[in-house]
């Protein structure tokens, strides 16, 4: 993203913003202009970079989402690979330290890997800022998902189950 | 509306912003303010995006057992991926 009326001028101080639990980076830019996060740091002068992890709607696909294994990562392999896999593009592309923005799941997964030590955030990143951080959840408020943790929901639930749900959503609603 | 995603947001929240803040209250927590009803169906045109079950199974092992630990999948399997029960 650049400043408003400008064009993209190398050199400026990068700001990687990474969005939280089923969000996309739509999130950093859904308010007007004066309110959303990634429009007040742009038009101050920053060159930011909005991070999109697998699995949401801006998925490249790279594997068809109706196999079970493209589902096959949690916040463990978000760190590892997604996140590693943004900061060498920016850095190799604008050649300078990242400050990093994350905000929930996008803060878990930066404390995943400072505590696995990856080495191109190591050697990348400048300043991290966290947005509701997350690291313990388990005295979280929503009632919703609270009731669903405590009723085991997610352990009960079977991917193939949910693939063929999905494939039925799809077909009938969608299309 | 060719975007799947809006379709689904204008059934949910097309007659009610209002409601539609109180689902979220349920997801997000208790003492949430939602400060702009009016751009509801903006946010639930792109809030849920998708992530997968076994993102969510961790959440729930970090909610069981309140550490910060890699996925725990059972005693056998973390002995051949990490080596360690």
């Amino acid at each position: 993203m650049k400043e408003k009326n400008t064009t993209i001028v190398t050199g400026k101080r990068v700001i990687y913003m990474q969005h939280g639990l089923i969000d996309s980076s739509d999130t950093f830019i859904l308010n007007h202009e004066q309110k959303a996060p990634a429009f007040i740091l742009a038009n101050k002068g920053y060159d930011i970079w909005l991070g999109n992890i697998r699995g949401n709607r801006y998925s490249n696909h790279a594997l068809s989402p109706n196999v079970r294994d493209y589902w096959e990562f949690s916040f463990d392999e978000l760190a590892k690979y997604d996140l590693t896999a943004s900061f060498k593009y920016i850095a190799n592309y604008t050649g300078q330290k990242i400050h990093y923005v994350g905000h929930s799941q996008g803060t878990l997964i930066m404390f995943i890997a400072l505590a696995m030590r990856y080495p191109s955030i190591r050697e990348n990143l400048k300043t991290f800022t966290a947005l509701g951080p997350i690291v313990y959840i388990n005295s979280m408020d929503s009632p919703l998902l609270n009731r669903m943790m405590n009723s085991k929901t997610f352990e009960v639930l079977n991917v193939n189950f949910i693939l063929i749900l999905r494939k039925l959503v799809i077909k009938f609603y969608f299309t | 509306m060719t975007d799947p995603q809006l379709k689904a947001q204008s059934i949910l929240c097309r007659y009610d912003n209002v409601m539609c803040a109180e689902v979220l209250y349920q997801v997000s927590d208790k003492n949430n303010s939602v400060n702009h009803i009016d751009r509801m169906p903006v946010i639930t045109g792109h809030y849920p995006a998708g992530t997968s079950l076994k993102n969510f199974r961790q959440f729930e092992q970090y909610f069981h057992s309140g550490k910060f630990q890699m996925f725990d999948y059972g005693e056998n399997i973390n002995l051949i991926k990490y080596g360690t029960k």
